[in-house]
């Protein structure tokens, strides 16, 4: 099956896009985020149950899922350099392993008393595992 | 299956890059068929025939566990 990709201009734009969501939404709730992790160093500290008094504070910006879901999406089906059958064998065997890791994890997670995994959840995870397989596929040879 | 991709590339005196280009492939390709990590398509195979004159036959031979 021929499969058409994005041109290769596309990762640049995914990648800066991801970068700029990413630290965007870091700085967005800054003070929050601190806090947050210093009072959970402190209920650590005080041996108290973890985040059992956590007020619930909105970390991210919105849409920030989608973006990041969004640039990964993109990154992930634009050409390389040069786009050849080898890369496509190496694009297809990353798919299968990230695949196979999150019907792993899926699994893993049930069995870990996580029965309500959302698919919003699985679908960039898998992405995300399929960028970091392909990269280092790209690299072994 | 073995190729004779590396002895041709000597006598020819071009780089891997060089086959690559002439191709239109990634540098990455050439050093996996060459060693023999990947076997190529029948087109690709072709065209690496065709770059250095030979048949393809010349260039590619089957193994026995193959």
């Amino acid at each position: 099956m021929k499969i058409t990709f994005l041109p290769h201009k596309f990762k640049r734009i995914a990648l800066a896009l991801f970068l700029l969501v990413f630290i965007t939404d870091f700085f967005w709730n800054y003070d929050e985020n601190i806090a947050a992790f210093r009072k959970g160093y402190e209920d650590g500290r005080a041996n108290r149950p973890f985040g059992g008094e956590l007020e619930k504070v909105e970390f991210s910006l919105p849409y920030v899922d989608i973006l990041l879901f969004a640039s990964m999406f993109l990154y992930a089906f634009s050409k390389e350099k040069i786009e050849d059958e080898f890369l496509y064998l190496k694009r297809y065997e990353a798919f299968m392993l990230s695949f196979n890791i999150c019907v792993c994890l899926t699994v893993f997670l049930f069995f870990c008393g996580f029965h309500t995994l959302k698919t919003v959840l699985i679908l960039p995870v898998q992405l995300a595992i399929y960028l970091i397989v392909f990269y280092f596929k790209k690299r072994e040879i | 299956m073995k190729n004779t991709i590396k002895v041709e590339r000597a006598i020819k005196d071009i780089t891997q890059a060089d086959l690559a280009d002439l191709i239109q492939v990634s540098r990455q390709t050439i050093n996996a068929i060459e060693s023999n990590k990947y076997v190529p398509s029948a087109v690709l195979a072709l065209k690496i025939a065709k770059v250095f004159g030979k048949a393809v036959e010349e260039i590619f031979t089957l193994e026995e566990t193959d």
